[in-house]
C-alpha cells in the first residue's frame, strides 16, 4: 500500500515525521498531534461522501449520545474499504509508530464512523481499555465555537480529570491522534445547532 | 397541632387510609417504587421554587458529576427531616424509618452524573423530590436507575416525589442536560432513609 495515494506527501517526509514526533511528545496535557489537511483533498472528499452513505445507529448511555456506524472494516463501500486497507497496512503502522515512538501492529485497529447532531455529546473518559495504544480521529466536518463539538483534553489531578487544557474544533480533513493512558482524559463537547459533526475514528493496538 | 410536613403534604395523601393504600401499592409494585404527583400543597411547593434562583456551590469531577450543591434550606429541612415525613415513608415501605440524610442538588445546561466504580450499590430506601418550573423531556436531566428488572426512568416534573427501595447492585445517573434546556434548571432533593 502506497501511503502517498491517500496521505499528502508533505506529511510523509522524514524531517516532517521527526518534527511531528517532537510535537507529539511535547504536547500537553498528554501526548497528541493534530494534523490539518491530512489526506489528499480528493480522497477526503470521497471519504466524506462514502461515510454519509453508511448506516448509523443511535448510541446512548450515561456517558454519551451520538450516532455510530458498524465496524467500517466490514463496509460494502469501495472507498471506505480502501481507506481501511491503508490504515491496516504495515506502512501506516510504521508511519504512525515513528511519530508516537512505539511499535504498532499492522492491521490491529478499530474503525468506526461517528455523527454528532444537535444535543449530542461524549462526556469525560480516558479511553483506556484492553490494549488500546493510540486513539485517532479523522474529521470530515468543520465546526466552530458557536457549533460546539470541540474535542477537549483535561489535565489529570490525582487520578481524576482536572481542568480543560486544550480544545480542538473539528476541521475537515484534520487528523488527531493521542496516546491512550489512564490520564488521557477527554470529552466531546455538546453539538449546538444544525451542524453535523462527521468523523472516522478508532484505536490502534 | 400539625407538623410542618403534614401541613405541607397535599390533602389527597394526608390520611391513614391513603398511607395504607400507598403501602399496598408499593408492596405490589415489582420495582418497589412509588411516584406521587402534586406531592405538596401548592403554596408550600411555591415557597420552595425560590431555590431555583439561589446561589449554590459548583461541584464537578468531569468523569463523575457536574451540578450545584445547595445547603439544606430551612423549608426543606422542615418537610423532609420532619418525624412525620419519616413516619409517612415508614408507612409506605412497611418498616420503621429512624432517620434520613438529605442532599439538595441543582442541575442546568451541561450538568450530569455518571455511573462510576465508586457508586453506592448497597440496597436501601431512597427518596427524591423534584422542584422545577416545568421541564421538557427533550432537555435530558432524567434520573435513571439501572440494574433492576427494568430501568426506572424519572423525568423531572414539578412537585413530584419518588420513594424507592433500591435493590443490591442498582446504580443511578442523571442524564446530561442539553442546550435545549436554555436557562431552565431543576432541583433534586434526595435522601437515604435508614
Amino acid at each position: 500500500m502506497e501511503l502517498k495515494e491517500w496521505i499528502k506527501v508533505a506529511w510523509l517526509e522524514e524531517k516532517t515525521i521527526e518534527d511531528m514526533n517532537e510535537e507529539f511528545n511535547q504536547n500537553r496535557p498528554f501526548k497528541h498531534v493534530f494534523i490539518t489537511e491530512f489526506l489528499k483533498k480528493e480522497k477526503a472528499e470521497e471519504l466524506e461522501k462514502a461515510l454519509k452513505g453508511e448506516i448509523f445507529e443511535r448510541k446512548e448511555s450515561d456517558l454519551f449520545r451520538f450516532n455510530q456506524t458498524y465496524d467500517l472494516q466490514d463496509s460494502d463501500n469501495a472507498v471506505i474499504l480502501e481507506f481501511s486497507e491503508m490504515l491496516e497496512s504495515k506502512e501506516f503502522a510504521d508511519f504512525i509508530g515513528k511519530i508516537v515512538g512505539i511499535d504498532l501492529g499492522a492491521g490491529a485497529l478499530d474503525l468506526f464512523g461517528s455523527l454528532y447532531e444537535n444535543t449530542d455529546y461524549l462526556l469525560c473518559h480516558d479511553d483506556l481499555l484492553e490494549d488500546r495504544k493510540i486513539a485517532y480521529l479523522l474529521y470530515l466536518s468543520d465546526l466552530e465555537e458557536k457549533d460546539g463539538g470541540a474535542l477537549t483534553f483535561l489535565s489529570d489531578k490525582n487520578g481524576e480529570p482536572g481542568e480543560v487544557i486544550k480544545r480542538y474544533f473539528p476541521r475537515f480533513n484534520g487528523f488527531m491522534f493521542f496516546a491512550v493512558t489512564s490520564k488521557s482524559w477527554h470529552e466531546v463537547e455538546e453539538v449546538i445547532g444544525n451542524k453535523k459533526r462527521y468523523a472516522i475514528g478508532g484505536w490502534l493496538h | 397541632m400539625a407538623s410542618d410536613f403534614l401541613e405541607s403534604l397535599n390533602d389527597r395523601y394526608a390520611s391513614e387510609k391513603m398511607y395504607k393504600e400507598m403501602g399496598e401499592h408499593f408492596k405490589a409494585n415489582k420495582e418497589k417504587a412509588l411516584k406521587l404527583n402534586e406531592f405538596l400543597k401548592e403554596d408550600s411547593y411555591g415557597g420552595l421554587k425560590e431555590l431555583l434562583e439561589r446561589d449554590a456551590e459548583k461541584k464537578k469531577i468531569a468523569n463523575r458529576f457536574s451540578f450545584e450543591e445547595m445547603g439544606i434550606d430551612k423549608k426543606i429541612e422542615c418537610i423532609f427531616a420532619d418525624l412525620d415525613f419519616l413516619d409517612f415513608a415508614g408507612a409506605v415501605v412497611g418498616r420503621k424509618i429512624k432517620k434520613g440524610e438529605i442532599k439538595v442538588k441543582r442541575f442546568k445546561h451541561r450538568d450530569y452524573t455518571l455511573l462510576h466504580d465508586s457508586d453506592d450499590v448497597k440496597p436501601g430506601i431512597v427518596f427524591f423530590f423534584f422542584i422545577c418550573s416545568g421541564w421538557n423531556g427533550e432537555y435530558g436531566g432524567e434520573k435513571v436507575y439501572l440494574g433492576g428488572k427494568q430501568p426506572l426512568i424519572c423525568m423531572p416534573e414539578p412537585n413530584t416525589f419518588y420513594l424507592l427501595k433500591k435493590q443490591e447492585g442498582v446504580r443511578e445517573f442523571v442524564r446530561y442536560v442539553n442546550n435545549l434546556a436554555g436557562k431552565n434548571a431543576f432541583i433534586i432533593v434526595e435522601g437515604k432513609l435508614e
